[in-house]
């Protein structure tokens, strides 16, 4: 405690790293944002890109900090952005232990997969916010209320990527050029198995897996002809003599039109998320991966029998495992409508 | 040393005062003779000083009466008494035979009159000193409730209060202090009602100082603290005759200075630094409303300047990103450091409010736009401060003027808690806070913790503490300070 003052350093003396991105091939190459502060007084804050290069992630690191001279501050980097062909190798283990051991980045820090290269997607530059990696954080996050893609802090993340029974997901990215500028876009989920990129979801295919997987609530729902608010969502997984039995129940208020306890649309509701689900979990059994957690929920609710088929048997039980989705949606008019009718 | 005594020889008593007076200008002479021959025994001079006293009263009913009485008995040999019974028309009359107390009596506004062949001279209350009005005090005012204050003499202090309460239980007790000076000082409280203890303890207090002068009652607070050194007062202070009155109904014992128009309380409280007369005139929601803030003013004046150079220093994960890169921006071709830029405002900001406090009303507007606005602004253009830092100290300051009675005390605090804070970050601020409320409670006044009175010490005792209740639900007789007396019971009365 008393060392106190050899700890501080002025704040206008940091280089404040707002984003990171990883490629590479044989090396890696590592882009970091820097928030340029010496335009700020017209509050313009400009992006810095610096890019090195090494052989390992720590090895690439320690040649950007030697770059400026000035104390790099991760505690603020919003995002981290690794290219698939890299996650693809298995790069994910490494990040972890990068960020697990250096307690400069915060662990709430949102990690996200990219299809091409993470420097291109890095380096564009949003209307909303000059600094990407800002802008980035904010559109996973929105792209995550619209069930388009997980917003993954680095805890969850390593938590499910290391915890027995789930595998771990990151939001995908790409980088869409259709307009004058190219802008961040995210299309979709990158999944993993044994923190090991598999194979990715679209984001049609991202929706399913965000209801089955979580509580979700004041998200949108969509299907081909209506949306939906979800004022309240609730998934529950029940394994009871070899069968999981999934049970969603969804509350759903329409944003537009008034078709508030309209069986004919429930109906429709409930069919297109059950063939989105059973379609999803075929696609996820053929990958052995298990992004929803199915085996977690085994493994707490019947800790002897998981320890008796992890990790021997658990592929093949997870591959022929039969799940009945059983999902209850009720559609209730908006509060706003409501009042309308009071 | 034997004190000079009055002769019977009149010429002899007028060379003895010219003597002791050194020839002072402003002490009038004036001898004469009554005109009426049965009077000729009436030999009179008569001292005052000019312009303490009231001319027309020492003319009309001292010189006159003497110059044209006419004996209609036999003067006797006591001719002193004899024109202090039937001669004078004055309601305030002694004999005295000592020139100490005669001088005293002089210099203090009376009229002295030697008889020749008297061995005593005769004081007449003439005093008329040159007074301000009981106008609203400058430094407690109110936008409702009463607007008298007290003012410098001490008779009219001790006047104003027996307006507000008239019980033959208010006690007043004169004593003079200042063996140069001679200042008459007194201590009121209500019998019954203030504690013996309190009061015994404090005459043995007032009884131990000796000084030359005593000019204002600070020079009693300081002396009666018990711990001299505590940048946290001992003593309460008011202008008001509405507070010294409540006070002295909460069984405190209140401190009058001749000359002086503020009335020190004992024993002290913390709480009643944040409390204001007018939270006991308006509505207790208002009040409740009011009190709060004091206190959360009094709070962020001493931590914000601390916790910000803390955060800035040290714990910069604690900012929120897009703050602390606007803050980070704002500091850009800032020559100093935060430490040498904190230390520069505060002391830039202190000698304003101290310049702001001396000078002229006349000078103050300037000095607040071409301090304030201008060098603030022309400070921040040339990059010599960030504008974050000059508002954590234009906040810390105005937050500080919350809570007047604490304004040293909150500068004393604030350097301290910002020196630890500069040195160890947020665990500094909290050793700071920490040793403050060991200093708050360690200290006590007259007998009473400092503290008492806290919620936050006692439940139960949040009637008048953080919040003021509604007047049904404060009872008078459970004042923690007083022998819980009845002052309704008919003795009283």
């Amino acid at each position: 405690m008393l060392s106190g003052c050899s700890t501080s350093t002025e704040i206008d003396k940091l280089m404040i790293v707002s984003g990171l991105s990883i490629d590479g091939g044989e090396e890696y190459s590592i882009t970091s944002q820097i928030v340029n502060l010496q335009d700020a007084s017209q509050n313009n804050l400009s992006p810095i890109l610096l890019e090195t290069s090494g052989t390992t992630i720590a090895d690439a690191m320690a040649s950007l900090a030697q770059l400026e001279g000035q104390k790099l501050y991760f505690t603020h980097a919003q995002a981290i952005l690794i290219s698939a062909d890299r996650l693809q190798n298995g790069e994910a283990a490494h990040l972890i232990d990068l960020l697990n051991m250096a307690p400069r980045f915060r662990s709430s820090i949102r990690l996200a997969a990219t299809v091409g290269s993470a420097k291109e997607v890095l380096q564009t530059e949003p209307h909303t916010d000059p600094i990407s990696a800002f802008s980035i954080r904010d559109s996973i996050s929105e792209s995550y209320r619209m069930l388009r893609a997980p917003d993954m802090p680095f805890y969850i993340f390593l938590n499910d990527t290391l915890e027995s029974g789930i595998d771990g997901i990151l939001p995908l990215l790409d980088v869409d050029d259709t307009g004058d500028t190219p802008l961040p876009h995210v299309c979709g989920t990158a999944l993993f198995k044994d923190a090991v990129m598999v194979n990715t979801l679209t984001s049609e295919e991202t929706k399913y897996l965000l209801i089955s997987k979580e509580k979700v609530s004041n998200a949108i729902y969509t299907t081909d002809t209506h949306s939906f608010l979800i004022n309240s969502g609730k998934s529950d997984m029940k394994y009871k003599d070899g069968k999981i039995i999934f049970t969603i129940k969804l509350e759903l208020s329409l944003i537009e039109g008034e078709n508030a306890g309209n069986k004919a649309l429930e109906k429709l509701v409930i069919d297109d998320m059950e063939n989105g689900i059973y379609s999803l979990l075929d696609k996820l059994k053929d990958l052995q991966c298990d992004p929803i957690g199915i085996g977690r929920c085994i493994k707490r609710t019947h800790p002897d029998y998981w320890a008796s088929i992890y990790p021997d048997q658990w592929g093949d039980i997870y591959s022929q495992l039969t799940v009945d989705a059983d999902i209850k949606v009720s559609i209730v008019p908006s509060p706003k409508l409501a009042g309308k009718d009071n | 040393m034997t004190t000079q005594k009055v002769s019977r020889n009149i010429d002899q008593n007028i060379e003895i005062m010219q003597s002791m007076l050194c020839n002072d200008k402003t002490i009038k002479l004036h001898r004469f003779r009554p005109s009426d021959k049965t009077a000729a025994g009436l030999e009179c001079c008569l001292f005052f000083v000019d312009g303490m006293v009231n001319s027309p009263l020492v003319n009309d009913n001292i010189i006159r009466p003497i110059v044209t009485h006419r004996p209609t008995v036999a003067i006797g040999r006591d001719k002193l008494s004899y024109i202090e019974q039937r001669v004078l028309q004055a309601n305030e009359t002694s004999q005295s035979d000592d020139f100490d107390t005669i001088i005293y009596s002089l210099l203090y506004g009376d009229t002295v009159v030697f008889c020749d062949g008297c061995s005593k001279a005769l004081i007449i209350g003439t005093k008329n000193f040159l007074r301000r009005g009981t106008e609203e005090p400058p430094n407690e005012p109110l936008l409702k409730g009463p607007r008298e204050g007290f003012t410098e003499p001490i008779l009219m202090n001790i006047s104003l209060l027996r307006r507000k309460i008239r019980n033959k239980r208010l006690k007043v007790e004169y004593f003079q202090l200042g063996s140069v000076t001679q200042t008459t000082c007194c201590i009121c409280y209500v019998d019954g009602c203030a504690k013996e203890s309190t009061v015994e303890e404090l005459k043995k207090r007032l009884e131990a100082i000796n000084r030359d002068g005593i000019l204002d009652t600070n020079y009693i607070a300081e002396q009666i603290q018990e711990k001299k050194w505590s940048p946290i007062r001992n003593t309460g202070s008011t202008e008001r005759p509405d507070v010294a009155a409540a006070k002295l109904l909460e069984g405190r014992v209140a401190i009058f200075v001749d000359g002086s128009p503020v009335a020190l309380t004992v024993p002290y409280i913390f709480l009643e630094s944040f409390q204001s007369p007018e939270d006991y005139y308006v509505n207790f929601y208002f009040a409740a409303i009011n009190r709060s803030l004091r206190i959360l003013g009094f709070l962020l004046s001493i931590s914000i300047l601390p916790i910000f150079i803390a955060l800035m220093r040290f714990h910069r994960e604690l900012i929120p990103s897009q703050l602390l890169l606007s803050m980070a921006a704002s500091r850009q071709g800032v020559p100093f450091s935060i430490t040498a830029e904190a230390i520069m405002l505060l002391l830039a900001f202190e000698i304003l409010r101290e310049a702001g406090s001396r000078t002229p009303a006349s000078f103050g507007q300037t000095l607040s736009v071409v301090g304030g606005l201008v060098v603030g602004q022309a400070a921040v253009d040339a990059h010599i401060v960030s504008p974050a830092m000059l508002i954590v100290i234009a906040f810390s300051g105005i937050t500080g003027l919350i809570a007047p009675k604490l304004k040293s005390t909150i500068i004393w605090i604030r350097l301290v808690l910002m020196v630890l804070s500069m040195l160890l970050g947020l665990y500094g601020y909290i050793l700071g806070m920490l040793w403050l409320l060991l200093l708050l409670a360690e200290q006590s006044s007259f007998g009473i913790p400092t503290l008492s009175n806290m919620p936050i010490v006692k439940l139960g005792c949040a009637e008048d503490s953080i919040i003021r209740f509604p007047f049904h639900l404060m009872k008078d007789k459970e004042r923690f300070l007083s022998k819980r007396s009845d002052l309704k019971s008919k003795d009283c009365v």
